[in-house]
């Protein structure tokens, strides 16, 4: 896990903190299952307040990217879970609008997508 | 550094949301202790109506609760009240009125046990300016039982300081950290620092604050850390408590103190009598204005003005600067 | 028992001053048996050196100290208590000293030991009623307060006892005292006397010192 805060940016720390994880969650960086550190830990290591990485990982709850466990800390959920498949799902559905924009743009056929696809799946 | 103000309109509605829940759930494990019997504390610090007279000064009707396992700011100018509201909670000075608990016991009902309780770092040296550093570990041994020390000697020679010199002769920073070895190496619950960290150079300030999130990172100790150099609170705060002239004036987690204001720059041409109701402590210069405005009234904000978040020392300012215009 | 853990930090902060006070009993010594030639002197002058010396802890307080003394685990009770048991120890052990050596030096010469276990009592007496009193005008005056009023307070009432005392001793040695032989011939009430007051005072200016710095700020 890496996470490198900006003290410039527009996020808050929080949403910061969050955006990081997600996003490794859902590269595949952090896989099902893994054990994040506690909150305590990870605002000593990352130097911020216990309240902010504490809503960093309150938000990743709710979003269903993370569950805690009482006393034992936070765990990446299964990919299975219905609210991740839904990010997936857009996430999926955001790279796709942005290739077909792209086709269109140059005036490519719905087919020659689709082959390209087919090939990109292949490899 | 640009934040549209839809944006943060946005997150306020989040943590507005977020906050209630987490009363609801604080409130209701309160109730399960209360039906079940358990005794629980959640605040390690509980400050209500402390008042202290002095002839010029009065320390008025300061109320605050820090929970166990957090960090608590306690900003404001000089002579704002810092220090006599730290004095009366060390029960070095005897308070007009208002009562303190610490970890849920008052001092009256055990004295011994409230002071043991306590690790104090204040602003200056206090160690008998005729101690060394001997003296001052045989006075630890005598009143702590659970003085530790090894752990003492591990810091003073981690910190470098001379056994065989008086205390007195010690730079600043010396003593500073005589003062967080005598604090620390002994069991207690709160760490109260009044401008402990002042006068010392950033790389002991950046020790200090990493010392500090240890102590607090079992959950279960507290930390109460007055200071006018923000900074070093705006990064590991969690809570932040504003005195202004004796009185409180803002009593907030931090995140959400920061998320509440925002600053905005412009052109004092576009001071619109109404804009300026809204704006606290316009600080006019000769290129423009400078202001804070709340969060949820960012949509008064006309187009083409600079919006930043601001940091505390920013708030702080402008709120002192209203306060003054309002005289 | 936490008087007793204030007592030693006295201690810690007079011990590096304390070692001048090794010299008095040898001042002392010297001068009672060889320079003067009034035994009683040993006593006299180890008292005298015991009350200069109870003022010490108050010289030395400021008020910055406070967030380290007055946070150590205890009451301001403990911490009066604590300063009048200095008071009480260095007193006890310069009577002790003092009349210890001219008790040798009585039986050397085989003069009479009344004289000198009476004057014993009478200046131990006398000296918790001086340290007590002292204290009580201390703990008024606060921490910190007029460090030169005091270096003059503190010789004042220790010489006045010191002189009239020897004064007294000498005028009872010269035989011209014949009006006042009642007393002469009840010394020992009135050593037990002297004893009691002292220890009467003496738990009074814990009381009343207790009570003056209760509501005090920074005492």
């Amino acid at each position: 896990m890496k996470i490198l805060i900006s003290n410039q940016s527009e996020l808050p720390i929080y949403a910061q903190i969050k955006e990081q994880i997600k996003e490794q969650i859902l590269n595949g960086q952090i896989q099902e299952g893994t054990e994040l550190p506690s909150i305590r830990k990870l605002a000593k290591e990352l130097g911020v307040s216990v309240i902010t990485t504490t809503r960093a990982y309150n938000d990743l709850e709710e979003e269903g990217f993370i569950t805690s466990m009482q006393g034992k800390g936070s765990m990446v959920l299964s990919k299975e879970n219905e609210l991740l498949k839904e990010k997936y799902l857009l996430r999926i559905e955001d790279g796709m609008e942005i290739a077909v924009e792209t086709a269109k743009r140059i005036g490519m056929k719905e087919e020659e997508l689709v082959d390209l696809l087919h090939k990109l799946w292949e490899e | 550094m640009f934040v549209l103000p839809q944006h943060i309109g946005k997150v306020e509605r989040n943590k507005t949301n977020k906050r209630r829940e987490d009363r609801v759930h604080a409130s209701t494990f309160m109730a399960i202790c209360a039906v079940t019997g358990m005794d629980i504390n959640m605040e390690l610090l509980e400050v209500k109506g402390l008042t202290k007279r002095y002839k010029e000064f009065l320390l008025d009707d300061v109320t605050f609760s820090l929970p166990k396992g957090y960090i608590m700011g306690y900003v404001g100018q000089n002579g704002a009240g810092k220090t006599t509201t730290i004095n009366c909670i060390n029960q070095i000075c005897n308070a007009d009125g208002g009562t303190v608990y610490v970890n849920g016991r008052r001092y009256k009902e055990n004295p011994i046990g409230y002071k043991e309780e306590i690790g104090f770092i204040g602003d200056e040296s206090y160690f008998p300016k005729e101690m060394k550093i001997s003296d001052v570990r045989s006075v630890q041994k005598t009143f702590y039982k659970s003085f530790q020390e090894g752990a003492f000697n591990e810091m003073v020679s981690r910190f470098q300081l001379p056994e065989k010199r008086r205390i007195s002769e010690f730079s600043r920073g010396m003593k500073v950290k005589l003062m967080f070895a005598v604090a620390l190496s002994r069991d207690t619950k709160l760490l109260i620092l009044d401008e402990a960290t002042n006068g010392l150079d950033p790389v002991i300030r950046s020790e200090v604050l990493k010392i500090l999130q240890d102590y607090i990172s079992d959950g279960e100790r507290s930390i109460l850390f007055s200071t006018h150099m923000l900074e070093d609170l705006e990064q590991i705060a969690d809570y932040i408590v504003f005195i202004d002239q004796g009185k409180i004036i803002i009593n907030e987690a931090k995140d959400d103190l920061l998320e509440s204001y925002i600053l905005i720059k412009g052109d004092k041409a576009e001071l619109t009598p109404e804009l300026r109701s809204r704006l606290i402590g316009i600080e006019k210069k000769e290129f423009g204005f400078e202001a804070l405005i709340k969060s949820d009234e960012a949509r008064y904000v006309p187009k083409g003005f600079v919006i930043n978040n601001p940091s505390i020392d920013k708030i702080m300012i402008h709120l002192i600067r209203n306060r003054m215009e309002e005289r | 028992m936490k008087a007793l853990k204030f007592l030693k930090v006295d201690w810690i902060r007079c011990k590096s001053q304390l070692k001048i006070m090794i010299l008095f009993p040898v001042v002392a010594v010297v001068l009672a048996f060889r320079g003067m030639d009034n035994e009683l002197f040993a006593i006299t002058y180890m008292v005298f050196g015991a009350i200069v010396f109870a003022i010490q802890p108050f010289t030395m307080e400021q008020m910055s100290e406070s967030g380290f003394i007055n946070m150590l685990p205890g009451t301001k009770s403990d911490r009066v208590t604590g300063r009048y048991l200095f008071a009480f120890i260095l007193i006890l052990l310069s009577v002790l000293l003092g009349l210890g050596a001219t008790v040798v030096y009585d039986m050397k010469h085989g003069i009479s030991l009344e004289p000198a276990l009476t004057v014993s009592c009478i200046f131990f007496g006398g000296a918790m009623v001086i340290c007590s009193l002292q204290y009580i005008l201390f703990y008024s005056l606060g921490k910190g307060k007029s460090n030169q009023m005091m270096a003059i307070i503190r010789i004042i009432p220790a010489f006045i006892m010191f002189f009239a005392g020897n004064y007294v001793l000498n005028w009872l040695k010269s035989g011209e005292t014949a009006k006042l032989n009642w007393i002469l011939d009840r010394t020992a009430e009135l050593s037990a006397l002297c004893v009691l007051v002292g220890f009467f005072v003496f738990f009074v200016g814990i009381s009343i010192s207790g009570r003056i710095i209760e509501h005090k700020d920074f005492a």
